[in-house]
């Protein structure tokens, strides 16, 4: 029998000192305020909350509505937007869906500095695995403002929250899984995306399919498959699918010999079904029956069943729209482009396009710049040169909290202002740090970027005319401005005030 | 008031003092809360004299089997094997005997001086009622502190502070996380802000330029309704930081601080109680507890996260406890659901239930496990037990005690809130003598 619980706890070799008054506290008074006096210290509050001049009255509303272009690239350049104006609002859709045909030459070029892009699974395993990581970190920032393919990169951003994997848990397995899951069916068909990350070593590493096996279930990945990739959170799936579901995966490995038979294993580092560690029993998952022996095909047939589940469409069309648009969807809008999905198969482009009907944008608000996307679109518009894109993808980008592939649960990184919003110091740093010149290797030529005048009337209008895409309002430019007070400025006034441009509440937007 | 370089920020400061010297706490609510949160008003005898939380968010799930062992319930070892602490009896890598029922794992064995104190609490088998096992929803329920609700945006601790008047009208800064997205624990009042590392916060670029270029940026954000706020709570903060001399702290009582993550931040945590700011609320995230395989309770993994946690919480405990603080700190530790009874095939266990929270202070009623018996155990008046047929959904610990009950006690006395039900709506609790009135 166990020990009986007494009431009451053992007793405490310390006395414990009564609580002293805290010099600093202060107490309160407790009495009511009439209305008016009520009202009046709020506005004094406030008043008083404003720095410089004060503001009485309620704020101006400074949002204004998203572009097409804004929302598919990391910052309308100049040719960008020339591109749009020629080819219209879907013509510009078409083009950029169409990205196999977008030519990529400065950007395929700037690849070409980092080898493991394109090794082979085994060199990538003997290579120094830092090396590889800033490599790929790299990649995916240069990537992201230096090609054409705008949109698709949107996507691959996209697609990379959306099958979230950690790369501290998974290493070089992850830079395979970007060129091999995420990449080729980023613009392609779902259920193809859906069964090459299934299948992807870094997804079975990182969500334990690799230790599922027949009487050792291991419902990790199954379950995030059916609540954050297919069907969202407790929507068409019992607790059974689940244990169910991982019955089929079983098996699903990746091949981590690096010899066979005394020979180099030409087949290290990819998928390998164990049919051994298969459970070949019948099961019984979503609603269908599957017979004994299915071998692999069991958990492919899952895979099929999900990508084609209306829950899915659904999902998958919900979460585009608020990538794209920005607020939440209605029921009607999610029914209509879900149509699309089904009727095309699951086919992203399709329903991309759908998405980004410019119904679609009116109404919708403005999004919150993720730190990722505010370096890639300050780089862009700042035509920013660097040798060192590995410093700023992972030091600056992790002081931001948003280094590539750092995100350790399977959700992905959040894409809410509410969560992103408190953490504007780095930001603010990084644009100063970037225009002083203390960003290793990177360099902004403000002469030939904005304007070589020292007149600060001159030097202010052209940034903000180089900055139109920003779409800088009154309290932007009153801010670049006048910051100084002085009618020339020096070279730190230049650099500080195309920093400010960086670090105003518009440029934070899109 | 003219926009002027120099020390603007302080001149800020004193101004907003002298407009809030004579507010009253309903008046310094209307300037703060935002508009759908209700009025309060305490009574001129309330004591609003509040504890500073210190809430520490373990992500992933941890296995409370093994963070408080029930070695005297005959089922455990049948339930566990790599992830079994065996009783104590003369075998290395024991439990620590507790109460001769429940152990402590040698991972935590640094708790047991505070235990012995009785100022470290452990709750078991409690938890949330929601069977939910996703880690995002049982998270998110837990931390807005409303089961089943998604569309709420606010923490528990959060809400407290938007719904009081801050201990310190001279606080520029209330809660803070050391993360980088604000933690939806705190999220709800105001100076509240995400500080990945205090040690490290302030604008770059050139110091003699600081000063304005804070101005600048702060009157610029002003006019934004959202981010207005967190300019402002930006700049008072910097200088707050500037004035606490991180780098030359020294803990008091010779307590030493690791160098991981979760040390780092007692530590910070330390130096901004000890500088008595103002500061009311710290909430911490210490991950790593998702242990579905290889789970490794006497060596490895879960051995080597237990024993960061245990030593950070005993140095901070020696720290404040010396420096006649920690009778004005309440630690508090939760994570979102325990795990499953019967170990899995990789060496780890899965989602389960049935969980350990645990609270650490001079205010807690701690030296013991608490704990409450479930309806399928009439032998085990004080834990529902891991037998065939005692069991959640035949896989996890019972829920005996609503997580709302511990945190809602824990608001009503050691913050003076009796508003409970708006921290944690739509649930009566029920209060077990957990901490001090």
């Amino acid at each position: 029998m166990p020990k009986a619980k007494s009431v009451a706890h053992p007793a405490r070799g310390v006395a414990r000192p009564s609580r002293p008054a805290l010099g600093t506290r202060r107490a309160f008074l407790a009495s009511g305020l009439s209305a008016g006096v009520l009202a009046s210290l709020t506005t004094e509050a406030r008043a008083a909350n404003a720095v410089g001049e004060v503001t009485p009255g309620p704020a101006p509303k400074p949002y204004r509505s998203p572009t097409l272009v804004e929302r598919i690239t990391y910052y309308p350049t100049d040719e960008e937007m020339n591109l749009f104006n020629t080819l219209g609002h879907n013509g510009y859709i078409d083009y950029h869906l169409n990205y196999t045909a977008i030519q990529d030459t400065e950007c395929d070029m700037l690849l070409q500095a980092y080898p493991q892009l394109i090794m082979s699974p085994i060199d990538l395993a003997n290579s120094d695995g830092a090396v590889v990581q800033a490599a790929f970190e790299s990649a995916t920032l240069l990537r992201a403002v230096k090609s054409k393919r705008q949109l698709y990169e949107k996507m691959v951003e996209f697609w990379t929250d959306h099958f979230n994997i950690h790369y501290a848990q998974v290493g070089f397995y992850k830079l395979m899984d970007d060129r091999d899951a995420i990449r080729p069916h980023a613009l392609g068909k779902f259920k193809d995306l859906l069964m090459a990350s299934a299948k992807s070593p870094a997804m079975i590493i990182y969500l334990n399919n690799n230790t599922n096996r027949l009487g050792a279930p291991n419902q990790n990945y199954t379950r995030e498959v059916y609540e954050l990739h297919c069907l969202g959170v407790d929507n068409g799936y019992t607790q059974q699918d689940i244990a169910e579901g991982a019955r089929c995966f079983t098996g699903w490995n990746y091949d981590s010999r690096t010899l066979v038979n005394n020979l180099p294993n030409p087949l290290f580092g990819t998928f390998r079904f164990i049919s051994g560690n298969h459970d070949q029993g019948t099961k019984t998952v979503l609603g269908n029956f599957f017979a004994a022996n299915g071998g692999l095909t069991d958990g492919e047939r899952l895979i099929d069943i999900l990508a084609n589940h209306p829950n899915t469409a659904r999902f998958i069309v919900t979460k585009l729209w608020r990538w794209f648009i920005g607020n939440e969807p209605t029921t009607a809008q999610v029914s209509a482009i879900a149509q699309v999905f089904t009727n095309t198969q699951g086919d992203i482009k399709e329903v991309v396009r759908a998405v980004l009907n410019r119904a679609n944008f009116v109404g919708a608000k403005m999004k919150f710049k993720r730190p990722f996307h505010m370096v890639a679109s300050i780089m862009r518009s700042a035509n920013v040169a660097t040798s060192n894109w590995a410093t700023i993808a992972g030091t600056h980008l992790q002081l931001m909290g948003h280094r590539p592939f750092q995100w350790a649960p399977p959700d992905g990184y959040p894409d809410k202002e509410s969560y992103w919003s408190g953490l504007i110091l780095p930001r603010w740093n990084f644009a100063f740090s970037l225009m002083n010149g203390n960003v290793n290797s990177t360099t902004v030529d403000i002469n030939a970027t904005f304007s070589s005048s020292t007149v600060r009337t001159t030097f202010v209008n052209a940034v903000i005319n180089k900055m139109r895409q920003a779409h800088l309002g009154d309290g932007a430019i009153k801010l670049l401005m006048n910051y100084k007070k002085t009618a020339t400025l020096t070279t730190i006034d230049r650099q500080e005030i195309v920093a400010l441009a960086f670090a105003n509440t518009d440029f934070q937007r899109y | 008031m003219k926009n002027e370089t120099g020390c603007n920020e302080y001149k800020l400061l004193t101004s907003r003092r002298d407009v809030l010297k004579g507010a009253t706490v309903a008046g310094v609510i209307a300037s703060i809360a935002p508009a759908w949160l209700p009025r309060v008003a305490y009574a001129s005898s309330e004591n609003t004299a509040r504890d500073i939380i210190v809430s520490i968010y373990l992500r992933g799930g941890c296995d409370g089997l093994t963070m408080c062992v029930p070695y005297g319930d005959p089922a455990y070892a049948t339930r566990r094997n790599q992830t079994r602490i065996l009783p104590p009896g003369g075998s290395p890598n024991e439990a620590v005997d507790l109460d001769g029922f429940f152990g402590l794992p040698k991972g935590l064995q640094a708790l047991k001086p505070i235990y012995d104190q009785g100022d470290f609490l452990i709750v078991h088998a409690t938890g949330s009622p929601s069977s939910n096992r996703s880690h995002f929803d049982a998270q998110y329920y837990m931390e807005v502190g409303e089961p089943g609700n998604k569309l709420t945006g606010t923490g528990w601790l959060g809400r407290h502070l938007a719904m009081t008047a801050p201990t310190d009208l001279n606080a520029v800064l209330r809660a803070m996380s050391f993360s980088s997205g604000l933690a939806l624990t705190i999220t709800g009042g105001s100076k509240t802000l995400p500080i990945p590392d205090p040690t490290n916060y302030n604008l770059s670029g050139q110091s003699g330029t600081r000063a304005a270029r804070l101005n600048a940026l702060v009157q610029q954000y002003s006019t934004d309704e959202i981010l207005n706020l967190v300019a402002r709570d930006t700049q008072q903060t910097i200088s707050l930081l500037a004035s606490i001399g991180f780098s030359t702290y020294a803990p008091a009582g010779g307590a030493v601080y690791a160098t991981d993550s979760l040390a780092r931040s007692l530590r910070s945590t330390a130096a901004l109680v000890r500088a008595n700011v103002g500061v009311e609320a710290f909430h911490i995230d210490y991950g790593g507890w998702d242990t579905h395989s290889e789970q490794g309770v006497v060596s490895g993994s879960m051995f080597t996260t237990m024993s960061r946690m245990a030593n950070a919480l005993n140095a901070f405990y020696t720290d404040l406890k010396a420096a006649g603080f920690m009778n004005k700190v309440t630690v508090v530790i939760v994570s979102e659901f325990g795990r499953t009874v019967r170990e899995n095939g990789s060496f780890g266990t899965d989602h389960g239930h049935g969980n350990v929270i645990m609270m650490m202070g001079e205010n807690v009623i701690g030296g013991r496990v608490f704990s409450r018996g479930g309806s399928a155990s009439p032998l085990n008046a004080f834990w529902p037990g891991l037998a065939d047929g005692q069991l959640y959904q035949n896989q996890d610990i019972h829920v005996t005690t609503d997580f709302r009950d511990v945190l809602g006690e824990l608001v009503s006395k050691r913050l003076s809130n009796p508003n409970v039900a708006q921290i944690f709506p739509n649930y009566a609790g029920t209060f077990y003598g957990l901490v001090d009135a």
